[in-house]
């Protein structure tokens, strides 16, 4: 009897033991900024540890490309809210990027990829880095074997999607490490909490922003600073990239990008689809001309006549979308 | 007395165990059954120039430059054979890749006569995903014509490249006759679906038995139709919507090229 209880008492100690596996693998949720939305559920790619800690070892693997010199690390600096101060980001051999390296932060919210909306989930973008050329140059039944000849990441996709290594992990790993890259809380959110005071130019530039002379609002507007609609600036007369009609092969598309997110502008410059303006005053300048006289020009665009304070104080307002909680974010670095 | 019921008691045990040993159940003698579908096999017979087409290996275009072909890929939508009173699909998508050695697809289907061949040389729109967003092409399985380890997956639009043909091409003015600048075309969209008949097959389909088709297509055909021959020296890529007149040419040649043996 006293055997008998020993032994079941062995049993019961071994099976409370915290299992790490289950552990790991428990859903969890991410943080939302006041002020933000819900973040819309991933197809079967919940929030877990394990996931997003494959996801960001992935995302700094360089043996995604080819040649095993470059990961996505190595174009997106979390700095720069995973953005490249390059005009075109530099891929395997040297070779120059198609278009600038948009910076990565509130994706889980994006219904469309890319300058030109052309990828319409953000499992699926990961394959275009992988697959172009000018990039990483590689497959993505080349990255399986790489990263099975590496040993490395056996367990971990284990532990994360009880699968082996597999296209659909690998996606859906570096998808829900990208989902968790939020970003809203720039001293102009902390401003909307009521947790801290705007420059009177920062006050200015606000205003002015969200007013109907501007109607930077208008097209920059909402929780992200974007709507997403894909509309044509006017940054040329004529257009060496197609933009939006590469996508829909339609005249009426032609020039036209995604209207990007304006929060931590400051620090992801280069700007524009092809990284053609470097600083801030230039792009309020192009805006306040009125931009180039080109047929697809959004009708929004028009001449503002801004004074130069008025212009200073719009890019005060700009610096204030910086979030340097999120360039700063610990759980992001490699 | 006692000894006759104890012997009747174990006459009874025994009949009772052989009665119930002998209900359990017979197992199932196999009855073969007739089969009712036959089998239809359709065999690719890729040709270069009338030669068998060996891929990687150089041969003798269009104008005369010296080429080779890496990969030669394509897609089939709604495979299907019909006569005059019936139709049947033998497949909803089916993924060709004539660079590797199997060059055969096959289907189970009813029995029948069957004049024509019909298909559509890309992937019809509800399995391309461009006109649903929650249509999820990472969920293939890896053997699925649509999974994207093949590779006809366009990853910077949504959709698939319905055909995809990539090679080597000597372009120098030195004609030295090694290919070594690269060609591709890559046909999508719902531009390049095309639609392709073969009347007068006049097959018959048995139970239980495989009809084969052969279909040949040579490989020349792809680049030179009756109206004119593509220029590989301009237009030597496409990524469809970057040349639309030049991949829908590609894709109209391709279908077109494929013929009955």
């Amino acid at each position: 009897m006293r055997m008998f209880l020993l032994i079941f008492g062995f049993c019961l100690l071994i099976s409370c033991s915290k299992d790490p596996v289950l552990a790991d693998n428990k859903i969890i949720e991410i943080a939302i900024p006041a002020g933000f939305p819900p973040i819309p559920p991933a197809q079967n790619n919940a929030f877990t540890a394990a996931r997003i800690d494959l996801g960001k070892k992935l995302f700094f693997e360089k043996l995604l490309s080819v040649n095993n010199s470059i990961s996505c690390g190595s174009c997106h600096f979390q700095e720069l809210a995973f953005s490249d101060p390059a005009q075109v980001s530099t891929g395997v051999d040297g070779r120059a990027g198609f278009r600038n390296a948009q910076p990565l932060f509130n994706l889980a919210y994006k219904t469309h990829f890319f300058r030109d909306g052309g990828v319409k989930n953000l499992r699926l973008s990961s394959l275009n880095p992988i697959s172009n050329h000018n990039e990483m140059n590689s497959d993505i039944v080349g990255v399986i074997q790489r990263l099975k000849n590496s040993g490395k990441y056996t367990n971990d996709f284990q532990r994360a999607y009880q699968d082996t290594i597999s296209a659909l992990s690998i996606l859906n790993a570096l998808e829900c490490f990208q989902r968790t890259l939020i970003s809203g809380n720039s001293k102009y959110d902390q401003w909307k909490r009521g947790e801290t005071t705007l420059s009177s130019s920062e006050e200015l530039g606000r205003s002015l922003f969200f007013s109907s002379r501007t109607n930077c609002a208008q097209c920059h507007g909402g929780f992200n600073f974007s709507f997403e609609d894909i509309r044509a600036n006017g940054l040329f007369e004529t257009y060496a990239d197609s933009g939006r009609q590469r996508i829909t092969t339609l005249l009426e598309d032609r020039g036209k990008f995604v209207v990007p997110s304006l929060r931590n502008i400051n620090v992801t410059g280069p700007y524009m689809h092809n990284g053609s303006i470097t600083t801030l005053d230039e792009i309020i300048n192009l805006y306040d001309a009125g931009g180039a006289n080109f047929e697809n020009k959004d009708s929004l665009i028009q001449p503002l006549n801004l004074s130069i304070n008025e212009k200073h104080a719009l890019i005060d307002f700009l610096k204030s979308l910086t979030d340097d909680s999120f360039l700063n974010n610990p759980s992001f670095k490699q | 007395m006692k000894t006759f019921l104890l012997s009747s008691m174990y006459v009874f045990l025994i009949a009772f165990v052989a009665i119930i040993s002998s209900c359990e159940k017979d197992q199932p003698i196999p009855d073969p059954k007739e089969p009712t579908k036959g089998t239809v096999e359709i065999r690719f017979v890729p040709t270069m120039n009338g030669e068998a087409f060996q891929p990687n290996s150089n041969f003798t275009g269009p104008n005369n430059f010296r080429m080779s072909i890496e990969t030669l890929k394509f897609y089939l939508s709604d495979i299907q054979l019909s006569n005059n009173t019936e139709s049947q699909v033998l497949s909803e998508i089916s993924l060709i890749d004539l660079t590797q050695s199997n060059k055969s697809i096959s289907f189970e289907t009813d029995p029948g006569t069957f004049q024509q061949l019909k298909f559509y040389l890309g992937v019809k729109k509800p399995l391309n995903g461009t006109g649903n967003p929650d249509f999820d092409e990472a969920q293939f399985p890896i053997n699925h014509p649509l999974s994207i380890y093949n590779g006809m997956y366009w990853s910077w639009a949504t959709g698939y490249i319905f055909s995809k043909i990539d090679g080597r091409i000597d372009t120098s003015q030195t004609q030295d006759q090694t290919p070594t600048f690269t060609w591709f075309y890559h046909s999508g969209m719902d531009t390049c679906y095309t639609e392709r008949n073969i009347d007068n097959l006049n097959i018959e389909v048995n139970a239980g038995k495989t009809t084969v088709i052969e279909l040949g297509l040579e490989i020349n055909s792809i680049f030179i139709n009756q109206n004119d021959t593509i220029n590989m020296l301009e237009d030597y890529f496409t990524h469809t919507t970057d040349n639309i007149a030049l991949a829908r040419k590609v894709a109209q040649n391709l279908a077109a090229g494929i013929r009955k043996l």
